[in-house]
């Protein structure tokens, strides 16, 4: 196909100005966060609605063109990365709040708002209400990645993660059908296909709007810093406060190895003897604070607490949550790039996913700090490199396959928040039979059977390969 | 072609044995569904053979009807087609009660009530419902059946973490796991969510446990109207109270269960709420300030025994089987448009004989509505068309819709019982793959599939 005759095609869909065909302009868009790069594009367009969507990948369909639909490309598992050329699609013009609904506690959006300005767009009504789901991200990923990705954050624990907050989406299928699931009102007849196409990373249609849930903001936030002698100390103590009967907002935990690293990038003078942190954030009502947070400074007792510090709210919280805040920025400072592994393991399993990630970084030499949403077995260790090390990504990725093995075999999964996309695609496997793999494939052949839309994601590639031969 | 009963009956006794496979009349009188029977019962022991039969049912062309404990079978169209109940009731096994998790694996078939049982001693609870409950926990999944709690537990859709299930061309899959974060493909287990059997017969269920409370009250409110009972819950709903219902009744059909007295065409808001002793104490203190100021009529405050029966009561009328001479309407809306829908129920149609009685969740935006029938009523096949094909106009305008939960089966078998839903061709794309005989309950799911 003549390129000019491409471009001129995708003009007349989305206007001249929302097509962009330079060399840079096409290189900037074949890669994301994850350490993976795409390969060479015809285009990148920025469609402005969902009509012009629809014409879109009704003209990829006709002409057997890929596309990938792309927010901010914030991911780490190469979800938005264009592997198989075609055309980007791009939604960061589609970025309008359409309406914020308090009376029925929802705002509509487009898939193109970004995590923070929904947030911030919300607050606006008088900060009684806002938009719970929070990935570390989230000052730059929008709300239509984090649905495609059924993204996670800090508050899970309490809050659930992105899916438990979506309420209906508008989609544009592969075959340019407009549909429309779930909505304002829950428990539309029939299966819960929101639940089912959040989270499918782009790979079943494209996201052109979505009815989110708002939820009241707390009346009162503690935050607690916690330093332990050891990782299992801060472990245990997590599974206690639960099983004492406290839901916290967030328990987040950082090992020795990440504490030394953020003590040098922003100074916070950890302990010498203080071998894990853990940073607990209850809310609730202010009635039930001071009694919640000594039932949680009792539990780190009897874990041998080296130390215990408090702050009321949200704000002077900030101050417990630096060191944490800061983890993947210290991260940088470690060596050129940073590879994070995305395991989830049952809660009181953590202490021993951690003892065999401990393991196998001692068996690669490989220097792994460890950060984990402790409270969801959510644990992300960290893995510094450089890309222009020869090997070492080779030995990055193998010691990320460990990790990912053992986080299975203790009852757990590959990924808790970030997703498959072209990373983990292999890992699947550790997870599913081929059977399993062969009946999920399923909803993506009823979508998409040209295998256009995101193409050759999720799915293992041998599995891909044996489908096409 | 279709095999013989008798010879179907004797290929499931080779399957199951002889115990778990009958055919004779009181066994296939209990399976009814509305007027249809199935020529033969069966009740697999293991996963393994719902697979079995699954695959045999397929290669014959069975017309096959899952059953869990029987509670919700009034849902949907009689079967087109019904060769063979497929009951679960052997399937109820705890696999794995993991306590310091919070997750339960068990079989399908297992009540409800049963999972109370075990966790209850470990202050942990399954928020889908009353302790009592007879409903399987399989039932529950496919009927998308949430506790009357949802508001502070969330509903089926954030407890349920996995699932096994059985499919019709004999795969034997699980989907999901056993932790809260899981992003690995796609989350299968939705599409089991109110799939009413459609997509294959889940034998194994996971889900998320919840603590129970340190403390529960439940203020009960009559209002002199419908408008201000609806106003004090919007007020209750918007103050800063975290409760676990926010739910406006009828004063038809509710009078003897509440610790108020209702007059007709007054109506009495239940107000639940879970916490600490203190939040609980302030809430219920809260919410009746409100509604004093709402014009209250009068107040009880339950808890205990009391609060339980309430709360059971609520739980069981959302979810029994109706009277035959009932029709029984599920209306969703956003929960501001809660009190219009109550509006175009209250308005008592022509082929009703009595006053309508509701249960309407105002903070999630639900209500279950019965309408006595009038059985002399002229034409009441073409009166009850036009009514809900008026009120489905109404609440289309307002994102809402209704479905019919029960009706006679004169008028079951030709109402469109679920109405228009925009979802309908992709269950219907994923029924051609997952179902393509259409051997699961045929002609009851939304869309006619």
């Amino acid at each position: 196909m003549d390129i000019n005759t491409v471009i001129a095609d995708l003009e007349a869909i989305v206007g001249p100005q929302h097509v962009l065909r330079s060399r840079a302009e096409r290189a900037v868009y074949g890669y994301d966060a994850s350490v993976f790069r795409g390969t060479e594009l015809l285009a990148v367009v920025l469609p402005t609605t969902a009509e012009q969507i629809s014409r879109l990948v009704v003209w990829c369909r006709d002409h057997g063109v890929p596309y990938v639909a792309r927010g901010t490309g914030t991911g780490i598992s190469g979800g938005a990365i264009p592997t198989h050329g075609g055309v980007v699609i791009e939604l960061a013009l589609m970025n309008q709040v359409l309406e914020v609904d308090l009376a029925n506690r929802l705002a509509v959006v487009q898939p193109g708002v970004v995590n923070q300005d929904l947030k911030r767009s919300v607050q606006q009504h008088g900060y009684a209400y806002t938009y719970v789901p929070d990935p570390g991200s989230q000052v730059v990923s929008t709300i239509g990645g984090n649905v495609a990705t059924n993204a996670g954050g800090m508050h899970c624990l309490k809050y659930g993660i992105t899916g438990n907050h979506i309420l209906g989406l508008e989609m544009v299928l592969p075959d340019g059908d407009i549909v429309t699931v779930g909505g304002k009102a829950v428990d539309q007849p029939g299966a819960d296909l929101t639940g089912l196409l959040v989270g499918s990373e782009g790979t079943l249609g494209i996201v052109t709007k979505i009815i989110v849930r708002l939820l009241q903001m707390p009346e009162a936030v503690t935050t607690h810093l916690a330093l332990f002698k050891t990782v299992d100390d801060a472990a245990n103590t997590v599974s206690g406060i639960i099983s004492s009967g406290l839901l916290p907002a967030a328990m987040e935990l950082l090992d020795k190895s990440i504490m030394q690293a953020v003590d040098k990038a922003v100074h916070i003078g950890f302990p010498a003897e203080a071998g894990a942190a853990l940073i607990i954030e209850l809310d609730g009502f202010s009635d039930d604070m001071a009694r919640n947070a000594d039932r949680v400074a009792e539990v780190c007792k009897t874990h041998d607490v080296i130390s215990f510090e408090t702050e009321e709210g949200i704000e002077a919280g900030q101050r417990l949550w630096l060191s944490r805040r800061a983890a993947f920025g210290a991260m940088a400072r470690l060596d050129t790039d940073v590879y994070i592994v995305d395991g989830c393991v049952p809660r009181t399993q953590l202490p021993e996913a951690l003892r065999r990630v401990t393991a196998i970084a001692e068996r690669y030499d490989l220097p792994i700090v460890n950060v984990a949403h402790a409270g969801d077995g959510n644990l992300h260790p960290s893995i510094p490199f450089s890309k222009r090390r020869a090997g070492d990504i080779e030995r990055v990725l193998e010691a990320g396959r460990e990790i990912l093995e053992a986080c299975v075999e203790l009852g757990g999964s590959i990924t808790g928040e970030h997703g498959v996309g072209m990373e983990k695609q292999n890992e699947m496997t550790l997870m599913f039979t081929p059977t399993e793999l062969q009946v999920m494939r399923r909803i993506k052949l009823a979508h998409d059977p040209d295998d256009l839309c995101n193409p050759k994601k999720i799915f293992p590639l041998s599995m891909l390969a044996e489908a096409a031969s | 072609m279709t095999p013989s009963p008798t010879a179907l009956h004797n290929r499931l006794t080779a399957l199951f044995g002889a115990e778990n496979a009958w055919m004779d009349e009181p066994a296939t009188a209990g399976y009814a569904v509305a007027s249809r029977r199935p020529a033969v019962v069966a009740a697999p022991c293991t996963a393994e053979q719902v697979t079995a039969f699954l695959e045999l049912a397929s290669r014959e062309k069975l017309g096959v009807v899952p059953w869990g404990r029987g509670t919700q079978m009034h849902l949907g169209p009689p079967p087109a087609e019904y060769d063979v109940a497929l009951s679960l009731k052997h399937l109820t096994r705890v696999l794995e009660y993991d306590s310091a998790n919070l997750t339960l694996t068990a079989e399908a078939g297992l009540a409800l009530r049963e999972v109370y049982r075990l966790t209850i001693p470990g202050r942990q609870f399954l928020p889908l419902g009353y302790p009592g409950s007879e409903a399987s926990l399989g039932g529950l999944l496919a009927t998308n059946t949430s506790g009357v709690k949802r508001l502070r537990y969330g509903g089926m859709r954030d407890l349920l973490l996995g699932i096994r299930v059985a499919l019709p061309e004999g795969e034997l899959l699980r989907y999901g796991g056993r932790v809260v974060k899981n992003v690995a493909g796609y989350d299968m287990c939705k599409l089991y969510i109110g799939s009413l059997g459609a997509f294959g017969v889940v034998t194994e269920v996971t889900f998320r446990l919840a603590m129970l409370p340190e403390d529960e009250r439940l203020l009960a409110v009559a209002f002199p109207t419908l408008a201000q009972g609806m106003a004090a819950a919007t007020a209750v709903r918007s103050a800063a109270l975290l409760p676990s219902t926010v739910a406006l009744v009828s004063s038809a059909g509710w009078a003897d269960s509440l610790p108020v007295s209702l007059q007709p065409g007054q109506a009495a808001l239940l107000v639940h709420v879970d916490g600490s002793h203190e939040s609980v104490q302030r809430q219920i203190a809260e919410g009746e300030a409100i509604c004093t100021s709402h014009e209250a009529v009068e107040a009880a405050t339950l808890s205990g025994e009391a609060l339980l029966t309430m709360w059971e009561r609520q739980e069981v009328w959302r979810t029994s089987s109706p009277d035959p001479a009932l029709l029984q309407v599920r209306v969703g809306v956003p929960p501001s448009s809660v009190e219009t829908a109550l509006g175009l129920l209250d308005e008592a149609p022509g082929f009703c004989r009595g006053p309508v009685r509701w249960l309407a969740d105002a903070g999630i935006g639900s209500v279950t509505a019965r309408l006595p029938l009038d059985a002399q009523a002229d034409d009441l096949v073409a009166q009850v068309q036009a009514w809900l094909g008026g009120i489905r106009a109404r609440l289309d305008d307002r994102q809402g819709f209704a479905v019919v939960e029960s009706a006679p089966e004169i008028l079951i078998t030709q109402l469109d019982v679920w109405g228009t839903s925009s979802g309908a061709g992709l269950l219907k794309r994923y029924k051609s793959r997952f179902d393509p005989q259409g051997a699961l309950n045929r002609g009851r799911y939304v869309g006619g599939l």
